[in-house]
């Protein structure tokens, strides 16, 4: 038995990139068959099937060559509705039957012989929803039965004398897929010849063959073999030589000429097949515009990893999988929580952004005033001007620069150690505390950009508390600081071999670890000129910059909650993760610090600790109204004490001369 | 290095060239661009097309290799596959290597993001590669086009 090879479909992206446009720009709704154009290789060597490609080209008829392609047409439905009623069983059936009788007119009125392309035709039935970009699409390359049984002889080593490289240079010449070769003479002639010829062995069929099988030839010969067992019905053989580049071979296809009285009506059309499969493709990721900034910005930071660091894991930046030691991984989203909305929350919520964070959250009680714009740089003047709130016009902006963003905003007033409050705050007050340990404990990573020390008390208890990964930053004129907390509190932390150099990420220094006194109210009394921080531009960038860096480097470390302190670059494989980054701008000086936690500390210490797990925010309510509360809890107020009380003994009456 | 005109000279040569070897490259847009596709098995069995272009750069002024693979459907593929699978890059492969300068564009003229091999160190290797007239784009494919599986013709038949 015959075999021919049936064609697979292939399509290419930017097809259907060019349907994308189309639909929009050119057809709309219009359902009419659009002409099309499928290419064929004859010199693949890979692969067990004669590919129809579908290329961004198969719209612009007069850019691939003739003989190197097929035309068709696409039936484009508009609606999921319309193409599942295409789809049907009946519905196949109907249009392949049409197709075929096309092409099996074109055979019985001999239009081939003039024009051979009349042979090959394909259709392709397609939906495509641009909103969601889902493609759908079936192909079919009519092949007919016709003789309805066939048998072949494989002549591999002779292909009837013929030199394939004239064979093709004919057909790169002329455009022209299917001629005679003649046997005898070793002329080449145009099919239409072929009406005039009396004996099948006389001359080989000359057909430009896709199939990359060595014994199989193509779909195309398909319909060739029945064109001419129409044209001479008296034949009941013939020989073709199937061309390709990969090694053409001969073949000698015979069949029987007993017409049957059904072939010989007039209404006869033969039977036919060559329906290849339904394409089903999602290419959001690939055409929405929303994706392809994900796309993008993960692209970008694959280009690090591609170009600079190959074993970065960037993935932590979004998600972060944590060995929590004891208990089991986690996969979790990397949540990021911002106190303060202001010049260095928007630069660190924007150096984030840029490493792929996904989840930011911003808390500020103010609203933006005409001197923010230059300075943060996620608002602007109509945010001053129509007095919007700092938290949220943050928030909004973020997602603005990338709709991929889940920036969520609260309005809320952290609650101050030294600002005293009466009795009708109070409930308010527990509300608020209640919000701030809520959402602190939601986060994996707390940036204090906070304007004022004492605001940074509470953040820095609660952080202790659930163990989060704190980080401070403040600025003055012409300095900044960025402090990483130590983690957790200093009792239950883990132990962890202190190495020179570096120090264990649980031993570090808070905000408040060298402060002797506790926080107060540092607003009240001032000049309006010293109740905002005047500070020289670019320090704020500078800082966040810094501050965005030092967790992507502390991210990278195998658990980031172990992380050490340390100035070693080869710490983590973007370098050293210090404890305190302090820079003076006046000499472009960076030092950093390590420091060891103060177990008196009046915001990470044990005492604290305890008497916030104890009382909650009646504590933060004591803490307010009477920040020396602060002190003698942790025992600082009998530190103080214990100083005044050291006697110096100054000798007065020692000559201050010697002798 | 190569100026438009001079590399729309050679492509037209190496078209040819690579035409008469049955490599089945064709000239695009004009001959500003040539574009080859064939298929790639991957080890499931599938098969995807790797779809390759020759495309101009001004700013380096020198040609430089965009590709991509696109599954029968059109889908494009996994890039862990394209490394892993289609390119064969090893995890070791250092970083001097031509292939860590391949990243994703959006194509000049497609519109649709493609792979790329940055034209940064070309005229640095082709300043050590013997250099006849109509022999610039083979020599340069020579060394790009291999990182890539692209064949090149014997050099008997050049």
């Amino acid at each position: 038995m015959a075999t021919f090879l049936p064609f697979t479909t292939r399509i290419e992206l930017p097809f259907w990139k060019a349907v994308n446009e189309k639909k929009l720009h050119e057809w709309k709704l219009d359902e009419s068959p659009k002409p099309i154009l499928g290419q064929l290789s004859y010199s693949e060597i890979t692969g067990k099937e004669c590919s129809l490609l579908m290329t961004y080209k198969s719209f612009n008829t007069n850019e691939i060559p003739k003989q190197e392609s097929i035309s068709g047409f696409m039936h484009l439905y508009n609606t999921a509705e319309s193409f599942k009623a295409a789809m049907t069983a009946e519905s196949k059936r109907k249009i392949l039957e049409d197709e075929t009788a096309k092409i099996w007119d074109s055979i019985t009125s001999h239009a081939w012989l003039k024009n051979p392309e009349l042979l090959s035709k394909f259709f392709m039935i397609t939906f495509v929803d641009l909103k969601k970009f889902k493609y759908f699409s079936i192909t079919c390359v009519p092949g007919l039965y016709f003789p309805s049984e066939i048998q072949q002889e494989i002549n591999k080593d002779d292909l009837y004398g013929a030199d394939p490289k004239t064979l093709f240079s004919h057909m790169a010449e002329t455009s022209s897929t299917l001629f005679l070769f003649c046997r005898k003479s070793a002329a080449i002639l145009d099919v239409s010849h072929l009406e005039s010829v009396n004996n099948p062995d006389d001359f080989a069929i000359v057909v430009a063959d896709p199939s990359t099988v060595s014994y199989t030839a193509g779909w195309p010969v398909r319909n060739v073999l029945a064109a001419v067992a129409q044209l001479h019905s008296s034949w009941n053989h013939c020989h073709v030589i199937s061309l390709r580049s990969t090694g053409s071979i001969g073949i000698k296809f015979m069949w029987t000429n007993n017409i049957s009285s059904q072939e010989k009506s007039l209404n006869f059309v033969p039977k036919s097949a060559g329906w290849d499969q339904l394409y089903n493709v999602d290419l959001r990721k690939k055409f929405d515009p929303v994706l392809q900034v994900d796309n993008s910005v993960n692209l970008n930071n694959e280009l690090m990893k591609w170009r600079q660091l190959p074993d970065i894991r960037l993935e932590r930046y979004s998600k972060l999988k944590v060995w929590l030691v004891f208990i089991k991984w986690f996969n979790f989203l990397l949540q990021v929580l911002i106190l303060g909305a202001g010049t260095i929350g928007c630069n660190v919520a924007r150096g984030l952004i840029a490493w792929g964070v996904s989840h930011i959250t911003f808390v500020d009680n103010s609203t933006v005033s005409y001197s923010n714009p230059v300075r943060q740089s996620l608002s602007e003047f109509e945010d001053a001007k129509n007095n919007r709130g700092k938290a949220e016009t943050a928030a909004k902006a973020l997602i603005r620069i990338n709709p991929n963003t889940k920036a969520e905003s609260h309005m809320l007033t952290v609650p101050m150690p030294g600002h005293t409050i009466d009795k009708s705050a109070e409930a308010q007050l527990e509300k608020d505390v209640q919000k701030l340990e809520q959402l602190v404990m939601e986060h994996d990573v707390v940036y204090l950009a906070l304007d004022s020390r004492e605001a940074r008390w509470l953040p820095t208890v609660l952080a202790t508390k659930h163990r989060k990964i704190a980080i401070s930053v403040a600025i003055g004129f012409d300095t900044f600081v960025v402090i990483r907390h130590g983690i957790g509190s200093r009792s239950d932390s883990l132990s962890h071999e202190a190495i020179a150099e570096s120090m264990p990420y649980s031993h570090l220094s808070c905000y408040f670890c060298s402060d002797v006194t506790a926080p107060g109210n540092s607003t009240a009394d001032r000049t309006l000129d010293q109740q905002c921080t005047v500070t020289r531009a670019g320090m704020s960038p500078q800082a966040s910059a810094a501050a965005t860096e030092l967790l992507a480097a502390i991210l990278q470390y195998p658990d980031p909650l172990m992380c050490p302190a340390s100035v070693d670059e080869n710490t983590t494989m973007l370098g050293a993760t210090p404890h305190q980054i302090r820079y003076f701008a006046n000499r472009y000086q960076m030092i950093l610090p390590i420091v060891k936690r103060f177990e008196r500390c009046v915001a990470c210490g044990d005492a604290i600790a305890k008497q916030y797990q104890q009382h909650g925010w009646k504590f933060v309510l004591d803490v307010m109204n009477s920040p020396s509360r602060l002190e003698q809890v942790t025992g600082l107020d009998a530190l103080q004490e214990s100083v005044n009380a050291i006697d110096i003994e100054f000798d007065e009456d020692e000559d201050t001369t010697d002798e | 290095m190569l100026t438009e005109q001079q590399f729309r000279d050679e492509l037209r040569i190496f078209v040819e060239k690579m035409n008469e070897n049955n490599i089945n490259w064709k000239l695009q847009e004009n001959g500003q661009t040539a574009r080859e596709s064939h298929l790639v098995e991957l080890p499931d069995g599938e098969f995807v097309t790797q779809d390759s272009h020759i495309i101009y750069n001004s700013t380096y002024q020198t040609p430089t290799l965009w590709f991509n693979f696109h599954a029968k459907t059109g889908a494009p593929i996994d890039i862990e596959i394209v490394e892993r699978d289609l390119l064969k890059i090893p995890k070791t492969e250092s970083t001097a290597s031509i292939r860590t300068r391949i990243s994703q564009y959006e194509h000049p003229f497609l519109g649709v993001l493609y792979y790329n091999i940055h034209p940064c160190q070309t005229s640095q290797i082709m300043k050590e590669l013997k250099l006849g007239e109509g022999t610039w784009l083979m020599s340069w494919l020579s060394v790009y086009g291999q990182q890539i599986g692209l064949r090149i013709p014997d050099i008997q038949n050049l």
